[in-house]
């Protein structure tokens, strides 16, 4: 009984890693109607910043967090600037975009390989040791990830329903054209949707960076994942993208501990063909930004 | 503005071609199989001038391939730069029968396909005398039967025991098989005071045939055993199911960039026990990933890295260490950088002894090698056929310092 308890707390550990990475690709689809192929990058990359952040420099574990959001936001901002921008403007479509981010992420795991190498860098945790829950034993860096995520969805919401900018880029999403005639700076705003959804991304990557470590290729299969969580919650659907990652990870977890842990990837796709076979539109139909 | 773009987007392209990783110096990012040509050593730069014996006499060519590039970038990289120090100290003392020694490479990205190409490559166009080959098994059992059509001798890094067992008339292996290392680890377990053993093994060839060898120890009995996919970073899922058995010591049984992850999360679960395993566990990486995790590993292994080369117990390894942190400023990333020095020492002592790079001739006097020196210990083809060493030796992590196990 304590096995499966232990194992519904990793696979939520890890679903909180889908579960954000999820979020990101949602948030950016609702935003601006395009995919960001990339996102698992972010993940990545977020590790990456974490680790010299904290290695390098030597910086306290929140901030950490709060540089690689801020840094990630930045180069997620460019790329939209400089990149998707400019398709757009000449009239690309979503499966244009999703290609030329296919090829920037290749381009960014190389970019890290360049950077920091190819071996896995580690962090060290900010919490050590574990935490005992009576039989329960939990790593309580574990606690560490919970709150983080917690948080990020608190202040994402927060800032989407509570402040002038949020409300302007939930105006931008439902009617591109009353936005502009009320004079919302589409672009600006576009692009800030694309910076914080590689910043969600990001975050996810440092708090699980004592876990997993950063490594170039990590983002291939976290991206892929953090995907399938956002279709099983319904595309475009950022909120219901959490619960699609939460659920992958515990199917995730509990498959490899107790079906085989040889087919472990398998199950979150497993789970991905399922619903878009019996429920394609995801758990939660895809509705207005929120 | 577009052209502007155009221009980032080129040089950033360019930036990606040709890579240089910050903790080892690669070779130039060679794409589909091509070769890039070195004078012994710094492959970075163009051809270094060696010294070379006689200028005007015809080189030999070794051919070296490894995955230079991809998840095991820093295992190849490390076995490039043994093969390059011994084709230097080769130069610097003569050459091989008076001729200096060339070293061509190519990548095979851990790629079966590619590594093929490359050893076409190397016998088709740069028309290599012998080839140190790359430390993934399957991509030597994929390659072997090339340079045995072309006879042309090769030396393999890899650790898996099937390709030596193939009848593969030109290929030897330059190090122990992981047997040995299963062997030495067996024996370990055998004379220990444990019962209880899980098993965490890598889901491949390699991980599955150390696990399989770890199931039929007298006295010590596989309770649990769970398994990952290499190319995966969280073990939450199975180490928890893992620990739920009764265990007095786990193995665990996999390459050196899983090694890492795999012991932090075994000891963040909470297990505090021995922990034994291969010789992954030689690599530094896993040392700067675990941290004091590592405390309390044991490992089987010929040889492992040290935090310094006058801490090491073998004299001839070193001054091979102090070698090769002279040349390359570092200590190896792994000991796949003694399997290629050993393994190119190998070739140039049968090509001495055959008096010719004759692939046919070289490949006997390997076969009748007895007694050779070399870092991994004494080598003899001439009982053991394609294995030349047969068998390892234990260590032990204490803190994160490697010393002899049972001392």
């Amino acid at each position: 009984m304590e096995a499966f308890v232990r194992l519904v707390i990793a696979g939520l550990m890890a679903g909180s890693v889908y579960a954000l990475v999820g979020l990101s690709f949602s948030f950016v689809y609702k935003g601006t109607n395009l995919i960001n192929w990339a996102q698992g990058e972010w993940f990545m990359l977020g590790g990456f910043v974490g680790f010299t952040v904290l290695e390098v420099f030597h910086f306290p574990f929140w901030s950490a967090i709060v540089i690689a959001a801020i840094v990630i936001f930045l180069a997620g901002f460019g790329v939209y600037r400089l990149l998707v921008h400019r398709m757009v403007q000449r009239g690309a479509k979503l499966l244009d975009v999703l290609l030329a981010t296919i090829g920037l992420s290749i381009l960014l795991q190389n970019v890290a390989m360049l950077i920091w190498g190819t071996s896995v860098r580690s962090v060290p945790p900010l919490l050590k040791g574990t935490l005992s829950l009576g039989a329960i034993i939990v790593p309580r860096q574990y606690m560490i990830i919970f709150f983080t995520t917690v948080v990020a969805v608190a202040l994402l919401y927060t800032f989407m329903q509570r402040t002038d900018f949020g409300t302007a880029m939930r105006a931008a999403a439902d009617n591109p054209y009353a936005a502009r005639v009320v004079g919302i700076p589409e672009h600006l705003v576009n692009a800030t949707t694309w910076g914080i959804g590689a910043a969600i991304a990001g975050i996810a990557g440092v708090m699980v960076a004592p876990i997993f470590g950063a490594y170039f290729f990590l983002g291939l299969t976290v991206g892929i994942k953090g995907f399938a969580a956002a279709v099983v919650g319904g595309f475009g659907r950022p909120y219901g993208a959490l619960a699609g990652g939460l659920i992958l990870g515990v199917v995730e977890t509990l498959g490899a501990a107790y079906i085989s842990s040889a087919w472990k990837d398998g199950f979150a796709m497993a789970v991905l063909v399922l619903f878009l076979l019996l429920r394609p539109h995801g758990l939660f139909r895809a509705e207005a930004f929120d | 503005m577009k052209r502007i773009m155009m221009l980032v987007l080129a040089s950033l392209l360019l930036l990606t071609a040709c890579g240089d990783s910050e903790d080892s110096s690669t070779t130039e990012a060679v794409s589909d199989g091509e070769t890039t040509t070195t004078q012994g050593t710094d492959t970075t730069a163009p051809a270094t001038e060696t010294t070379a014996p006689e200028a005007e006499a015809e080189p030999v060519v070794f051919g070296f391939f490894g995955p230079l590039t991809g998840p095991t970038a820093q295992a190849g990289n490390a076995l490039l730069h043994g093969a390059e120090l011994r084709v230097k100290e080769l130069n610097e003392s003569g050459g091989i029968l008076g001729r200096p020694v060339e070293l061509v490479t190519c990548d095979d990205k851990s790629e079966p396909e590619d590594g093929v190409t490359c050893v076409q490559r190397l016998i088709d166009q740069d028309g290599v005398d012998a080839i140190v080959g790359t430390l993934h098994s399957p991509i030597i059992s994929a390659t072997a039967p090339i340079v045995g059509e072309n006879e042309v001798p090769m030396v393999g890094a890899g650790t898996g025991v099937a390709w030596c067992n193939e009848g593969h008339e030109y290929v030897w292996r330059e190090t122990a098989n992981s047997d040995a290392n299963a062997a030495a680890i067996k024996q370990a377990l055998q004379e220990s005071d444990w019962s209880n053993l899980g098993v965490l093994y890598q889901n491949d060839d390699y991980g599955a045939s150390g696990a399989e060898s770890l199931e039929a120890i007298e006295g010590i009995e596989v309770v649990a055993s769970e398994t990952y996919n290499p190319a995966d970073r969280d073990y939450s899922g199975q180490i928890i199911k893992l620990l739920g058995a009764d265990l007095d010591v786990i193995a665990v049984w996999g390459l050196g960039d899983t090694l890492g992850p795999v012991t932090n999360q075994l000891r963040q679960q909470g297990w505090d026990g021995p922990i034994i395993g291969a010789e992954g566990y030689t690599l530094p990486e896993v040392v700067e990933v675990a941290g004091e995790n590592v405390d309390g590993v044991i490992f089987a292994s010929l040889y492992y890295i040290p935090e310094e080369a006058a801490a090491y117990p073998e004299e001839n390894v070193r001054a091979f260490l102090e070698s090769y942190v002279a040349e390359f400023g570092e200590l190896p990333a792994s000991d796949n950088a003694y399997r290629a020095y050993d393994g190119a020492t190998i070739l140039a002592y049968a090509m001495e002894q055959a008096g010719s790079v004759d692939g046919s001739a070289v490949k006997d006097a390997i076969n009748a090698i007895s007694g050779l020196e070399g870092l991994a210990g004494t080598f003899d083809y001439a009982t053991g056929g394609c294995e030349g060493i047969q068998t390892s030796k234990l260590w032990e992590y204490e803190g994160t310092s490697v010393t002899p196990y049972g001392q």
